[in-house]
């Protein structure tokens, strides 16, 4: 494929990869995909290496005109995807052609979808990443949503194998619906202390509803406050996606890919690696309930995950 | 050989399965200063596998690692074999960035009321901007943001009641007894006491901050006009000048 135009823009259509972790130390957000598990699928399956640059959107899909043949792979949230207005697959490698179109239509589960291309998207690098940064305004295509009329590059695909490609999908049994899951597992802490256990209790045993005021740097939970027995400032120090803020009011913020990397508000807890991409696939209004797992559990379940990913790229290569 | 007089206690704290970090306590000091610097230079100079990353804040160390590759223990264990200023001395390579710093009305949106707070007047409040090197302690927030430190206890104030919600790129502002400056357009409720010209965030250079965590930001006036005038030339001339 040599390149896709934008039709019709979407919701929040833009570059993403898998951010941008090597500059946190120079104040930079980690950002890339939201799901960056769904993400990794995606280049999996379509022959990719993980990191490559794909479409991210939420919940209303782009029109994609492509230009020439090529692969593609969808994941993420359902947005009932269409080719040339025939539904089609998510999680399973799709064959296209010079002209086809790709649209989508109702929202049926999850938050972000994504879109990858055997080759990837051809953009510069910034900071050593294609995706991009909404807030800072740079990485991706010019730093901003696609917009109808952009045409963007295909990355050269030859060493996807297309004879190997045909039919390749994601195991049945491997296919997440998000909605189903509303248990989100943490570690407790940098700053537990801060909460007395009534709080702590609180925290884990009540829903927490996604506010509509929630963004790409983080969601804002709606639910009982949280108090703190401790009451001291902190200093601004290094914080992380998955991190839950909490911050004077008592209403949680769950930190997502794009937010800030430093802060200064209380942390109780912190969400794990493999239910951050569950996280951020909740939609305004969805609800959460926090399980608190130890670390070595958390470790453990880090482990099985990316084995299995191992497993899956050892098998498509 | 320089040793660290006292050497300040942490406690290991985490964040996540992929994250500890080295919380000393809740107040900016000198030691605490040295010590973060020296780990920060020590992971540095002695990669180790599996850490990732490593991101010095105010009284924080954090390290960020692939729990596949290194166990925390490890960490650990490499850190306490490496105690502050024992055997060699650190690599402390800082060095001082002038930042050129406008104040006018158009910029300088809370020197009158700094100077009301304080009582003291506004050319002594500009004054106590200029006559000091401010530490940077942090690069953070989004977009490479300076946390510097610290400002002259005379001028500090808490941050304002109402933040604003749309501070221009290039303010420099105080809170409390530290100094920031703008590197994008974002809300913020430091109190704005002026305005530099300078870049000192491009995504596009390999570094991308022109005064990183250990260096020192010093400000140097300029006039309005100057400031309203600022392009690659005169940036050009005054890093020749001043940042060579």
């Amino acid at each position: 494929m040599e390149s896709i135009t934008i039709e019709k823009s979407g919701m929040l259509a833009t570059i993403q990869d898998l951010g941008r972790e090597a500059y946190l130390s120079y104040g930079v957000s980690i950002g890339g995909a939201m799901d960056k598990w769904a993400f990794r699928i995606g280049n999996i399956l379509v022959g990719n290496d993980e990191n490559t640059a794909a479409i991210e959107f939420a919940l209303m899909g782009p029109k994609l005109r492509f230009h020439g043949d090529g692969y593609i792979t969808i994941t993420g949230a359902d947005c009932s995807p269409k080719l040339n207005g025939e539904p089609i697959s998510l999680w399973q490698v799709l064959k296209v052609e010079d002209g086809d179109v790709l649209s989508f239509e109702q929202n049926k589960d999850g938050c972000y979808t994504y879109v990858a291309i055997a080759g990837g998207i051809a953009v510069s690098e910034v900071l050593g990443s294609k995706s991009t940064s909404l807030r800072a305004g740079y990485g991706g295509h010019e730093g901003r949503v696609l917009k109808k009329g952009d045409r963007i590059a295909v990355g050269n695909d030859a060493h996807c194998k297309y004879l190997r490609l045909k039919g390749r999908k994601l195991q049945n049994d491997r296919i997440p619906t998000y909605k189903n899951k509303d248990v989100i597992r943490f570690i407790w802490g940098p700053h537990e202390d801060f909460f007395g256990d009534k709080s702590k209790e609180v925290f884990v045993s009540n829903p927490y509803k996604v506010s509509k005021d929630s963004d790409q740097m983080g969601y804002r939970l709606e639910g009982e406050k949280l108090n703190r027995i401790n009451t001291s400032d902190i200093l601004s120090y290094y914080i992380s996606p998955g991190a839950i803020q909490i911050p004077r009011d008592g209403s949680p913020i769950l930190l997502m890919p794009h937010c800030g990397m430093s802060g200064g508000y209380t942390v109780i807890g912190t969400v794990i690696e493999v239910d951050m991409p569950f996280a951020a696939q909740k939609k305004p209004s969805e609800t959460i309930f926090f399980e608190p797992i130890t670390v070595e559990e958390a470790t453990l379940e880090f482990k099985k995950q990316e084995k299995w990913i191992n497993v899956l790229k050892i098998n498509n290569y | 050989m320089e040793l660290l007089e006292k050497m300040v206690t942490y406690k290991v704290t985490r964040m996540g399965e992929r994250i500890i970090i080295l919380t000393f306590p809740q107040e900016i000091s000198n030691e605490i200063r040295f010590q973060i610097k020296f780990y920060h230079d020590l992971f540095h100079t002695n990669p180790l596998e599996g850490v990732l990353q490593v991101i010095p804040a105010m009284n924080t160390f954090s390290i960020r690692y692939n729990p596949l590759k290194i166990t925390e223990a490890k960490i650990l264990d490499f850190i306490e074999k490496h105690p502050p200023y024992k055997g060699k001395k650190p690599v402390m390579t800082s060095k001082r960035v002038y930042v050129p710093i406008a104040f006018g009305e158009d910029y300088s949106l809370d020197l009158n009321e700094i100077s009301k707070k304080t009582g003291l007047p506004k050319d002594k409040v500009m004054e106590k901007m200029i006559k000091r090197d401010f530490y940077v302690y942090l690069t953070g927030f989004i977009a490479g943001t300076p946390y510097l430190g610290e400002i002259d206890p005379d001028i500090g104030l808490p941050r304002r009641n109402m933040p604003r919600l749309k501070v221009p790129e290039g303010s420099i502002a105080i809170a409390n007894n530290m100094c920031t400056i703008y590197t994008i357009e974002s809300p913020g409720g430091w109190n704005i006491i002026g305005w530099t010209p300078m870049k000192l965030f491009n995504p596009l250079n390999r570094i991308p901050n022109k005064a990183n965590m250990g260096d020192s930001i010093h400000f140097k006036p300029i006039t309005v006009e100057e400031a309203e005038n600022w392009d690659e030339n005169m940036q050009e001339k005054w890093d020749h000048q001043w940042n060579r």
